[in-house]
């Protein structure tokens, strides 16, 4: 598998610096991680602000070699730990199994009503129910209909490269891998919530240094306010 | 005095401007404190119509909320939205729309298309799905929005599965009923407005609505517009910025019907009072004025002379009656004092009895009121005491003034029956009116008074003798008018002293002449101011015995009316004498004399002229200087000059005349004493007259040759005369034996007929040539 060295150009650095999150810090520990990967290609994530994003889907549309071999459905767990759910967002294969075990001790009553896989779990402390399989390519939304605000999701993976970017929305792939396109996808993604992003491989912006590092920008929504309320209808001269 | 503004209207005036003022004053305050309070109210009725406003549209959005959470929270609601079960969203939503009574209920997907209504009409507006897109970044808020022409309150909330997949929208309509609500909580009108166009309103007057008309005004007050209604706007910004306005808005007439009820019973009340106020004033203006009109009245009745006012002053004040019984007594003064002044006016202040005016006065109205007593005779006598200026000059005048007093009382004493009035002319002139009873003998009775006056009188310890002259005039038979009566009566008393009588009574006829030479005097008075020829000197010759010459002429004076007329002579220099006009008349005489005399020198011929002088001349103050002066004039020769002059006239002034003669004969004038012989002076007083010639008087000469006692008179005088050293001058010669006895006598000139008569100049020039 080969590596893409992801160089961090100057010019980066200095709009990372722009950012009021970044510090000194975090700028040596990316570099460090950059010289210790040299055999695979890595891909940066950023918003529209230049902000990693993390928990993006990159779904690898791949060419060669090509694996013909099918590995058998596993079985994936969903947890909800402290009313959220966890992984937030999970990544599965076609046909893998998800467990929501739930952790809490408190019900939960899991539901789904997007297209790849509608259903409703009412999850007791302690009592599993039997895994889901979820055959369909795409996008499940979770929600809790006792807690409103517990959102996770399941992207079912049609393809058999795929990845999830970390906190620092950088994602490894093997460079012996050959794709032609990536589908990009993240849960605030502009748009509705199944909305993916697809670029193709020569589309691909690199360092100009560093031919191994990619950088993909994506346009995220500002999250959705919960609970809110605001009247208009204030007191004149109060 | 017509633009002098009057008392009473003075105080009509200040009392109506005193309360005009007032009344506008207490107006002024009554009406800026109603109209501040009303003011203040109606901010008061504002500001709580905007919290009720607020608080309303919060209480809705409340109740928007509730219902709106509730539907978005419902599973099976969600699953129908997520499932896109159309009928079972339309129902839910029409289940909860019911339970509020929301009027507006959809739902829409993530791109604003509209999923579910509960009107068809949301579906057809192409601006709702556009606004829906917008609402979306502004979730979670009621907000105003103006749908298909109506305006909503809405509220927007997401249907969460857990992600949003759809928005619901409920709302209230803000129709009438909403708008009427809110007026009946507020109790004002309320209206909403979009981008200033009016969408609904609580007021009723539909025909006029636009923006306009909150801002309407109020004509009723000519002069002030009011506006109609008091509005306060709020505005409310929705999530696409759109101004939505609510506008309270007070109608302000009912308040304005409220003030001008009460501007309209303040003015009535004002003017009431302003009129009641004007009588008012009017009337004790009128009360206080009357009193001078009284006063006015009084002073005009003063002036007329009508002092009797007793009644006292209706209605006046203290003050003004203190006034009117002053004005009183100064009447009652006045009246004194006019009686008293008329008294004087009409009496002798020393003797009291009537003067001249009053007497005539009283006598006319007497014989006017005893008119038809056609029996009745009066007897009216001039009592003229003889001689009173000696009295006075001898005893003095206090004497005098006692004399004249004892006298009237004397004669009021006398007949004091018949006595009808009794009056003093002048200093010792009194006139009397007797009655006389039928059948006396008027003669008798005067005579009987003239005893009783002569009577001696004590006056002051002193008991004096007076002599009267009395002149009498009969009433009704002389005369019925008074002033003629008291005329004739002066008349017979002119005559009495005249003729040197005691008693004289007035003969018919007296008047008509006195009359006449009355009239005489006036011409003659005319003809000395015209000189046109009338009056013309004549000229004697006097014959000097001694030469047989004529060098002397005597002056006469002639006057002849244009009509041929000769007065005489003595009659109008008697006339003259008497009134003065004599001065006048030789002023006249000596200067055509000496005019005359200039004009005979001219022509060679030189005569001495004598001149008639009488006593008034003399004696005036400017006759010496007038005869210098004159002399001066015509260049004249005092010695050639003789002045004549009677010795009755010297003895007149006795003094002052000889001062006089004294002063014109040291210039060489010569004086004569005319007609010497017939007077009364003395042998003694001849001695001192400064005089140089002597004219023997012509009673003596006339009949000289067959008179022997005038040829012993004329003997002795002539010789008498030549031992004094004077020239005597013979008058009245008329013949011949005459003149030879004269020439015997030694007498030095002679004058008469028998030598010539008077003649004019140019006569007497002719005379001379031919007597030569």
């Amino acid at each position: 598998m080969a590596k893409l060295v992801i160089i961090l150009k100057h010019n980066i650095i200095l709009e990372f610096m722009k950012s009021y999150l970044l510090n000194a810090s975090y700028q040596f520990f990316v570099l460090l991680m950059l010289v210790g990967q040299v055999n695979a290609d890595q891909f940066i994530v950023q918003d529209q602000h230049g902000l990693p994003i993390e928990n993006a889907i990159l779904e690898f549309s791949v060419t060669s070699p090509i694996t013909t071999n099918i590995t058998p459905a596993n079985t994936l767990i969903m947890d909800q730990i402290n009313k959220r759910f966890e992984p937030e967002v999970l990544v599965i294969k076609q046909h893998d199994f998800v467990s929501f075990p739930n952790s809490d001790n408190i019900r939960h009553h899991v539901y789904s009503f997007s297209a790849v896989k509608p259903f409703e779990l009412k999850l007791y402390s302690g009592k599993s129910k039997a895994p889901l399989q979820f055959n369909n390519a795409g996008i499940s939304v979770l929600g809790c209909n006792i807690h409103d605000s517990m959102v996770g999701y399941i992207y079912i993976a049609n393809s058999t490269q795929v990845l999830i970017t970390d906190k620092q929305g950088i994602a490894t792939l093997d460079r012996t891998i050959k794709y032609q396109s990536i589908k990009l996808w993240h849960a605030n993604l502009s748009g509705s919530v199944g909305q993916t992003k697809q670029i193709n491989y020569a589309d691909l912006v690199t360092n100009s240094t560093d031919k191994s590092l990619f950088i993909i920008k994506l346009a995220l929504d500002s999250p959705e306010p919960r609970n809110t309320f605001q009247s208009i209808f204030k007191k004149h001269g109060s | 005095m017509a633009h002098k503004v009057s008392l009473r209207r003075q105080v009509t005036l200040l009392a109506v401007s005193l309360v005009i003022l007032t009344v506008t004053c207490l107006l002024a305050v009554s009406l800026w404190k109603t109209i501040t309070s009303h003011n203040q109210q109606i901010n008061q009725r504002i500001i709580s119509a905007e919290n009720v406003l607020i608080e309303y549209l919060t209480a809705k959005e409340a109740l928007l909320l509730t219902a709106s959470k509730v539907l978005t929270a419902d599973f099976g609601f969600k699953q129908a939205v997520a499932s896109r079960d159309n009928g079972t969203i339309a129902s839910v939503l029409e289940n909860h729309g019911s339970r509020i009574n929301a009027s507006l209920m959809l739902l829409s997907d993530l791109n604003g298309e509209i999923i579910s209504s509960n009107n068809d009409r949301f579906t057809s507006d192409p601006a709702l799905a556009k606004n829906l897109n917008t609402i979306k970044l502004n979730l979670n808020k009621t907000q105003l929005m103006l749908i298909d022409g109506n305006l909503y309150q809405l509220i927007v909330l997401p249907v969460n599965a857990p992600r949003t997949i759809a928005y619901s929208v409920i709302g209230f309509q803000i129709d009438l009923a909403f708008i009427n609500e809110l007026k009946r909580l507020m109790a004002v009108e309320v209206s909403f407005f979009y981008n200033d166009a009016l969408i609904i309103t609580s007021l009723q007057h539909l025909d006029d609505l636009h923006n306009n008309y909150f801002n309407k005004m109020d004509n009723s007050w000519l002069l002030f517009q009011r506006k109609l209604y008091e509005n306060k706007r709020i505005t409310f910004t929705n999530s696409q910025n759109h101004d939505y306005i609510a506008q309270v808005s007070v109608d302000l007439s009912p308040s304005y019907i409220e003030l001008d009820k009460l501007v309209s019973i303040t003015l009535l009340i004002s003017f009431f009072i302003i009129g009641f106020t004007a009588v008012a004033s009017s009337i004790i203006a009128k009360n206080l004025t009357k009193p001078l009109q009284q006063l006015t009245q009084l002073s005009n009745d003063f002036a007329q002379g009508k002092y009797e006012h007793d009644k006292n002053m209706s209605n006046g004040s203290m003050e003004v009656n203190h006034v009117y019984d002053s004005f009183i007594k100064m009447g009652q003064k006045i009246q004194q004092r006019e009686r008293k002044i008329n008294y004087q006016a009409k009496h002798d202040s020393l003797t009291n009895i009537y003067n001249r005016s009053t007497f005539i006065d009283m006598l006319s109205k007497h014989i006017a009121s005893h008119d038809h007593h056609s029996h009745c005779t009066l007897l009216v006598l001039a009592i003229n005491i003889r001689n009173f200026k000696r009295i006075n000059d001898s005893l003095g005048s206090d004497i005098g003034d006692l004399t004249l007093k004892s006298v009237a009382q004397r004669i009021k004493d006398i007949y004091q029956e018949e006595m009808v009035m009794i009056g003093r002319f002048s200093g010792d002139e009194f006139f009397i009116v007797i009655n006389l009873a039928n059948g006396e003998c008027q003669q008798d009775i005067i005579e009987n008074y003239l005893i009783h006056l002569k009577a001696p009188m004590q006056v002051n310890k002193l008991w004096l003798n007076l002599n009267f002259r009395l002149g009498a005039c009969l009433f009704p038979e002389q005369s019925s008018n008074a002033k003629e009566l008291v005329r004739r009566t002066t008349i017979a008393l002119e005559a009495a002293r005249n003729e040197s009588k005691t008693i004289r009574t007035y003969q018919d006829g007296e008047d008509e002449a006195y009359l006449e030479r009355l009239n005489l005097l006036e011409e003659l008075r005319a003809v000395i101011a015209h000189n046109a020829g009338e009056l013309f000197m004549v000229y004697q010759p006097k014959l000097n015995l001694d030469t047989g010459k004529i060098e002397k002429v005597e002056s006469l004076i002639r006057w002849i009316k244009p009509d041929g007329q000769f007065i005489s002579p003595e009659l109008f220099i008697h006339l003259a004498e008497q009134s003065g006009l004599i001065i006048k008349l030789t002023h006249w005489v000596i200067d055509t004399v000496l005019k005359q005399q200039q004009a005979w020198r001219e022509n060679n011929i030189e005569l001495k002229v004598a001149i008639n002088i009488s006593a008034q001349d003399i004696t005036h103050i400017d006759f010496v200087d007038f005869i210098f002066d004159t002399l001066a004039k015509y260049n004249a020769d005092p010695n050639l000059i003789t002045l004549e002059i009677t010795e009755r006239d010297i003895m007149t002034n006795e003094d002052l005349v000889i001062s006089r003669l004294c002063q014109l004969k040291q210039s060489g004038i010569q004086i004569s004493v005319d007609d010497y012989g017939i007077g009364q002076s003395s042998l003694g007083k001849l001695k001192q007259l400064p005089i140089d010639e002597l004219k023997i008087d012509k009673a003596f000469i006339l009949e000289l040759d067959k008179s022997a006692k005038d040829q012993y008179i004329v003997q002795s005088t002539i010789e008498l005369s030549h031992q004094l050293g004077f020239s005597v001058v013979a008058e009245g010669v008329e013949n011949k034996a005459s003149l030879d006895m004269l020439k015997a006598m030694k007498c030095n000139h002679v004058q008469g007929y028998y030598i010539s008569r008077p003649i004019n100049s140019a006569q007497l020039l002719t005379w001379l040539k031919t007597y030569e």
